[in-house]
This record gives structure tokens, C-alpha cells and sequence, in this order.
């Protein structure tokens, strides 16, 4: 019985775990060159060059067009609130 | 040994998803503190971006008052039709004011 409840126990903790991951996995994917992303994250910090100084702020569900991509980040056209283009941190599309 | 596997199994799945979890945080990129200024200006109010389709500021975040202590390196931080993007160090978040409520630089 105590073996039963011990495998149950366990299969639970992987369920739980494969569940928390899933979502923070399919949350957060690389931009790709000519595709109009979606964000994922809450807030997208638009920059002037890559980690340079902000020029505006991406929200969830927004989109970039995603026209080049060099180490880590990803240069583009920032829709909704800006309707410029800009640097972002390449990974926190849908 | 059989009975600790299942223990084991779950001790391994919660690292594994630890791991994984910390893999899909926002990674680290150091960005710099923009000079100390002060907003100069009787009352300034603080929008969260320029939108160029307007063209104009959108979103109103909150009103600033005389002295409240901003970032803003000119030169640096763009400054569109006027509207200059700074941080609030009240909250520590990014906005846009208008450019000639800025002032007092390096005075904190």
C-alpha cells in the first residue's frame, strides 16, 4: 500500500512538473526573420540598439515584425502602442 | 532500493523542472542607469510610450511633481517631438515627459 501511495506520489510531482513547464516552454520562443511575432511577456522593453537605451514598451499580446535577429536580439516593427522600429530581446514571442 | 526510486524519481523531476523553469526566465542583460535629473516643471505628466501612427504620447501612467527624482541621459535617450523618454525612479519604471521639465542633472 505505502509503495502505491509513494508511486502515486511521484507520478503526481511529474504531472505537476510537466504541467508548471509546458506553458513557461510554449511561452517563450525565438523571433523568426519576416514572421509578425507575438509578445509573451508581460512588458517588452523596445530599445534604440541591442541593450540600449528604451524607446518604448511592448505588453502581452502586441506584435513585432521581425525583420533581423543578431545575438539574442531582434530588430523590427514594434505594432500597437509605437508603430516603430526597434530593438528587442529576442525569445519572449508566442 | 526500490522504495527510495520513487523518491528519487519525484526529487529528480522537481530539479529537472527547476532547471527548466530557470532556462525560461528572462535573461540577465545589464542595462545602464540613466543620469540623475529632476522633473522641474510645477506638475508633468508621464505617458508609458510615443506612439509615431499618432504621432503623439499614449497611455497616461501618473501626474509628477516639482523635484521628482528621474533618469535621463541626454544624447542617449530618445526624445521624440519634445516628449523625452525617462526612468521614474519613484517606481523605477520608463515613461515619456516632455523634454524641458527635465533638468537639476546630477543634483542626487
Amino acid at each position: 500500500m505505502k509503495r502505491v501511495l509513494r508511486t502515486a506520489a511521484a507520478t503526481s510531482v511529474l504531472l505537476v512538473a510537466g504541467l508548471a513547464i509546458a506553458p513557461t516552454q510554449a511561452d517563450a520562443a525565438n523571433g523568426t526573420v519576416g514572421v509578425r511575432e507575438t509578445v509573451c511577456a508581460q512588458d517588452l522593453q523596445l530599445r534604440t540598439d541591442p541593450g540600449g537605451a528604451r524607446s518604448g514598451t511592448l505588453h502581452y499580446g502586441q506584435t513585432f515584425l521581425v525583420e533581423r535577429v543578431i545575438s539574442g536580439w531582434a530588430y523590427g516593427f514594434a505594432y500597437g502602442d509605437i508603430n516603430h522600429r526597434g530593438w528587442v530581446q529576442d525569445g519572449w514571442f508566442c | 532500493m526500490t522504495r527510495k526510486a520513487p523518491l528519487a524519481l519525484a526529487v529528480a523531476a522537481l530539479t529537472l523542472g527547476g532547471v527548466t523553469l530557470a532556462a525560461g526566465a528572462p535573461a540577465a542583460t545589464a542595462v545602464e542607469v540613466p543620469t540623475h535629473a529632476i522633473n522641474i516643471c510645477q506638475s508633468a505628466t508621464m505617458y508609458e510610450n510615443y506612439n509615431f501612427s499618432i504621432p503623439g504620447p499614449v497611455t497616461y501612467m501618473r501626474t509628477l511633481g516639482y523635484g521628482d527624482k528621474i533618469g535621463h541621459t541626454p544624447g542617449k535617450h530618445p526624445v521624440y517631438n519634445g516628449w523625452a523618454s525617462i526612468q521614474d525612479f519613484g517606481p523605477n519604471d520608463w515613461g515619456f515627459i516632455r523634454e524641458e521639465c527635465i533638468g537639476g542633472y546630477n543634483s542626487w
